[in-house]
């Protein structure tokens, strides 16, 4: 199964064309065509999609029929939210609601003078709510990686507009190292997703959807570092067309666990547990387009 | 500077559990395979532990490369810069 290259598919040409195009057409017309373009992904992108369909059968315990369905309908919703995220980037914007469930504790954590580290994953549309989200009082830092197009880059700062949001592109330099110091030196928020890991010793394993399955922990460990607020935050679709709903519940651990690489993995599995409970709900909106439980034997520790 | 204090600060900040002071070379390289392997994170640490310990800023992204090459040449860093 393939392994996830770390940016949006279509180069520059072709995501600029896309966005010129939702300028002018709407996006009731541009989702008409999402089945054919899906069939064709299922014929053609075949690992993917095996992906997907493994996930619903053997994580989900969805049976054969309605993994299958499961698998298409997974596709439609991805192609759904990402001509949002382009609708938006045409000047869309204000056609779109989020609703937070609940705004108070959310921005409780968020305006409090401490840094703030927002976890996400690739469930639902996590980044629309960037473009959506109005002027902040504290300056979130988005976490992107550098492999994304100049196009791609251009079209999300310029959604972003004054909302006093900043990206970070995780690149080989250590530029965004020092960039996120500077971040959470000044108390202010990063946002980053929890459910994708490369290699390195700062990963742990743990039991999600009933196997195990690696897990990025050294961002607890930074956040720990500056006593940062965690909190883990989805933005699922609701099924209606423009409106999307935000999940955020704060990430706490037990004070009296200590050590850093154990109190990592509290909060690991605190994230772990909350993603499963969202992912056995809206289990159609998981993202995650490659074998997410692979674990190689000479990777066993 | 006394490498050996650098060293045990190092190991510390970085949770190194399984290294001692005298395990590390003052000219193996930091990162990459062929020395201590660290990574961006543990460079972010390292970042702080300037800071906290020798309350030296680093901020320029380009000079980082070169001061966290090894053990000896984050010592004459700080040495520098104390």
């Amino acid at each position: 199964m393939p392994e996830w290259g770390g940016k949006t598919g279509g180069g520059n040409a072709k995501q600029g064309m896309l966005m010129r195009l939702m300028k002018h057409v709407n996006i009731r017309v541009i989702y008409c065509f999402l089945p054919f373009v899906v069939c064709g992904y299922l014929i053609f992108a075949r690992k993917r999609a095996y992906a997907i369909y493994s996930y619903l059968r053997r994580r989900q315990g969805f049976s054969f029929f309605k993994a299958a369905v499961g698998t298409y309908r997974n596709h439609i919703l991805f192609g759904k939210f990402l001509m949002d995220r382009f609708y938006v980037f045409a000047g869309h914007k204000d056609r779109y609601t989020v609703v937070n469930l609940d705004e108070d504790m959310f921005y409780r954590h968020f305006n409090t003078p401490k840094p703030l580290v927002l976890v996400g994953a690739h469930v639902g549309n996590f980044e629309i709510s960037s473009y959506l989200c109005g002027k902040l009082e504290k300056k979130l830092n988005v976490l992107t990686f550098s492999g994304e197009t100049e196009k791609m880059k251009q079209m999300r700062s310029d959604a972003m507009g004054d909302n006093n949001i900043e990206m970070i592109g995780v690149g080989q330099d250590m530029e965004y190292i020092f960039k996120l110091n500077d971040a959470f030196s000044a108390c202010e928020a990063v946002t980053l997703t929890g459910d994708r890991v490369f290699t390195g010793r700062r990963r742990q394993k743990f039991s999600f959807l009933g196997k195990e399955a690696w897990f990025p922990t050294g961002i607890y460990s930074i956040a720990d570092r500056y006593k940062a607020n965690i909190v883990v935050m989805f933005v699922l679709g609701t099924g209606k067309n423009f409106k999307y709903k935000v999940y955020a519940q704060p990430l706490a651990i037990d004070d009296s666990i200590k050590g850093r690489e154990a109190r990592a993995r509290a909060y690991g599995q605190a994230y772990v547990d909350v993603l499963e409970k969202i992912v056995r709900e809206y289990p159609l909106q998981w993202f995650n387009f490659y074998d997410f439980w692979k674990i190689e034997d000479n990777e066993n520790n | 500077m006394d490498t050996l204090k650098l060293k045990t600060q190092i190991i510390d900040a970085l949770n190194l559990e399984e290294l001692k002071p005298e395990d590390i070379n003052d000219d193996a390289p930091l990162f990459g395979p062929d020395g201590l392997g660290l990574d961006s994170i543990d460079a972010l640490e390292l970042i702080v532990l300037l800071e906290k310990n020798y309350g030296i800023k680093l901020t320029d992204p380009a000079k980082a490369k070169g001061v966290f090459a090894s053990v000896a040449t984050m010592a004459s860093f700080i040495e520098e810069n104390k």
